[in-house]
């Protein structure tokens, strides 16, 4: 069984006058372990159909199945849920919580989950010495540089012990040096932890790096191909 | 740690929070003070008319205070008074004799309660003796003194050592007269009582009277907290007779005492409902700028429960740290003025028609502080009912879509 169905996804936005076609009848899955870039321009539907596949947002049609479970057809509550206990999110503008430190923020969605505060403290100490930065835990996001940020939201995203990774353009609004960094984290987390990444990007330096690269264009799949980086 | 970040995200904008804070804090700082200032009247009120003439509690014979007749009065007095000081929890009782009569002067007459006392028991039991404006309340060597208010004086003309003819019935139906000599004046703060009352000894009322009567015993008890104990006590030892207290003798200031709490509540309530819009308009802007972070922590998993949980216990930190300002310097406030008092002596004639005196002495009852914070969590509940639901309702993936 695959970790991510995807059967004939449709989601179309009719907030404006002409309805607009995000993506239309996409259908693929992704394998546990895989470290996967979906690729194309701007407009593409890359983003609608991560927040698809991570339960941000609901398709107009089709069907979404992760780890065993439709999550095309839950209630919000219920997706809320399910997003806590089974993804992890890496968003582009990294969004932490401003007002807690890098440690806190890794050990808030161990909170969420109910987790005993010893746990939280031990696993949010690895977690920040795997991302590298247990030297900053106390300092809060605007003391943290941009690839600083980034990285403890990964650990964020792994905080949970999620079933697979979405990061939404990761290295976007990061340096080169930095943009290298946290690729070389995500893989390490891939090779030597078997986490499953998928990332959107139109990134080059990160589609190089990716084990299988999924086109969109206009909503569609385009191409599926395995991609250069080595696969775990 | 919910609450943590709760209490962190008030201070985002110390700007807009402190000044959220300092307005819920001015507000409720009028508010304690005003109600410091109508809690003060009230109670001087309450406190003025017992220590003018209405003591605690007093006795009658049944059907006195509704007829006024001479000779409803209370059998065995002297025995009944004795029993009474006896009581537990009574400081004093002045027995009184209580007829209206007519006072007349060389060139006016009016209508009068008069009140035959001893002097020395009606001294511990009221302030008349101690509200003294000319003369003293029976202190020097006068044959037939009588003390009337300055009100009353003015009314016939007289003044001090004034010649005044008061005249009544006897039990009997004959009217006597009985010629006194104005030993003292008193000005109380309640224009009505100084209007119609007047003061003589028992001593020279009783031959005049033809025998001894008693019509009302006034009793003066130790703390008002014990003012049911001693009045249930004494009512079982004088079936008989009718025992009540000034709660029942003057229900308009019962009234009035019971009604100032709940006008307090209303007054509060409407400076929290002021406040309410500006809560809500300041967690509101919180929240809108807010709306990819709250994304961002619905899509990693935090229930809407919890998050309308973060947006209340925020709104409570900001409200709450205000009315905890706000009401210490409105309870510092009161304290300070309540030790010295506030001179409304501009208002004095207007005051006096309540039988309010004209120094003001702040109080709180601490009965409001509990009231106070009941109102605070109320209206910050309230306030953040809007914001959180604006919160609660965003779809993650817009909201993080969103700049900010």
């Amino acid at each position: 069984m695959s970790l991510i169905s995807l059967t004939n996804i449709v989601k179309i936005y009719n907030t404006t006058a002409v309805p607009v076609h995000a993506v239309s009848g996409v259908t693929l899955a992704v394998e546990w372990q895989e470290f996967t870039a979906i690729v194309g321009p701007s407009g593409s539907g890359k983003t609608t159909l991560l927040n698809i596949i991570g339960g941000l947002d609901s398709p107009t049609a089709g069907t979404v199945v992760v780890n065993g479970v439709d999550i095309s057809t839950m209630s919000q509550d219920a997706l809320i849920n399910f997003r806590l206990h089974h993804i992890g999110f890496v968003f582009q503008a990294y969004n932490l919580i401003p007002v807690l430190t890098a440690a806190e923020n890794v050990e808030f969605i161990m909170l969420l989950q109910g987790v005993e505060r010893r746990k939280r403290e031990r696993r949010t100490r690895e977690l920040l010495e795997a991302v590298g930065l247990v030297d900053r835990a106390a300092s809060r996001p605007s003391e943290l540089s941009g690839g600083e940020q980034q990285r403890v939201a990964v650990a964020r995203a792994l905080a949970s012990t999620p079933s697979f990774v979405l990061a939404d353009e990761p290295t976007a609004n990061l340096d080169t040096a930095s943009a290298m960094a946290l690729l070389e984290l995500m893989e390490h987390l891939n090779h030597e932890h078997g986490m499953t990444f998928i990332f959107s990007t139109h990134d080059g330096r990160v589609i190089k790096r990716a084990h299988r690269v999924i086109t969109l264009q206009d909503g569609m799949v385009t191409s599926d191909l395995p991609g250069e980086g080595v696969p775990s | 740690m919910l609450a943590a970040i709760a209490w962190k995200n008030v201070w985002r904008s110390k700007r807009r929070s402190g000044i959220m804070i300092a307005a819920i804090a001015a507000g409720l700082w009028g508010g304690v003070f005003a109600v410091g200032m109508f809690t003060g009247m009230y109670d001087a009120m309450v406190a003025a008319a017992i220590d003018r003439n209405l003591t605690h509690v007093q006795v009658h014979a049944p059907g006195f205070r509704e007829e006024r007749l001479i000779g409803l009065a209370i059998p065995n007095p002297d025995s009944v008074v004795a029993a009474i000081r006896s009581n537990r929890g009574v400081e004093t009782v002045s027995p009184r004799t209580v007829i209206e009569a007519i006072a007349a002067s060389p060139t006016s007459t009016q209508g009068v309660s008069l009140f035959g006392v001893d002097p020395g028991s009606e001294r511990a039991a009221t302030s008349v003796s101690r509200r003294m404006v000319a003369g003293s309340f029976f202190e020097g060597g006068e044959r037939t003194p009588v003390v009337i208010g300055r009100k009353l004086a003015e009314k016939l003309g007289v003044k001090l050592r004034a010649k005044l003819v008061l005249s009544f019935q006897r039990p009997d139906g004959t009217i006597v007269y009985g010629a006194f000599r104005i030993a003292g004046l008193f000005d109380t703060e309640a224009t009505t009582f100084d209007g119609r009352t007047v003061f003589v000894r028992r001593a020279d009322l009783d031959p005049l009277v033809g025998e001894l009567l008693i019509h009302e015993i006034a009793v003066r008890i130790a703390s008002n907290d014990s003012l049911e104990a001693v009045a249930g006590a004494l009512s079982s030892r004088f079936p008989a007779l009718r025992v009540e207290t000034w709660k029942d003798l003057a229900p308009e200031l019962k009234i009035t005492a019971e009604s100032a709490d709940i006008t307090m509540g209303i007054f509060l309530g409407v400076i929290l409902l002021a406040l309410l819009f500006g809560i809500t308009n300041t967690m509101l802007m919180s929240v809108l700028e807010r709306t990819r972070e709250f994304g961002v922590l619905i899509a990693i998993g935090m229930k809407r429960t919890r998050v309308f949980g973060m947006i209340l216990t925020e709104t409570l930190f900001l409200s709450l740290t205000g009315a905890v300002v706000g009401v210490a310097c409105g309870s510092a406030t009161v304290l300070w003025f309540g030790t010295r008092g506030i001179d409304l002596s501009f208002f004095a004639g207007g005051l006096s028609l309540y039988g309010i005196s004209s120094f003001l002495y702040p109080v709180v009852h601490p009965v409001m502080y509990p009231t106070v914070a009941i109102m605070v969590v109320v209206a910050a509940c309230a306030s953040a009912v809007y914001p959180g639901v604006r919160a609660v309702r965003l779809r993650p993936a817009t909201a993080i879509a969103t700049f900010g």
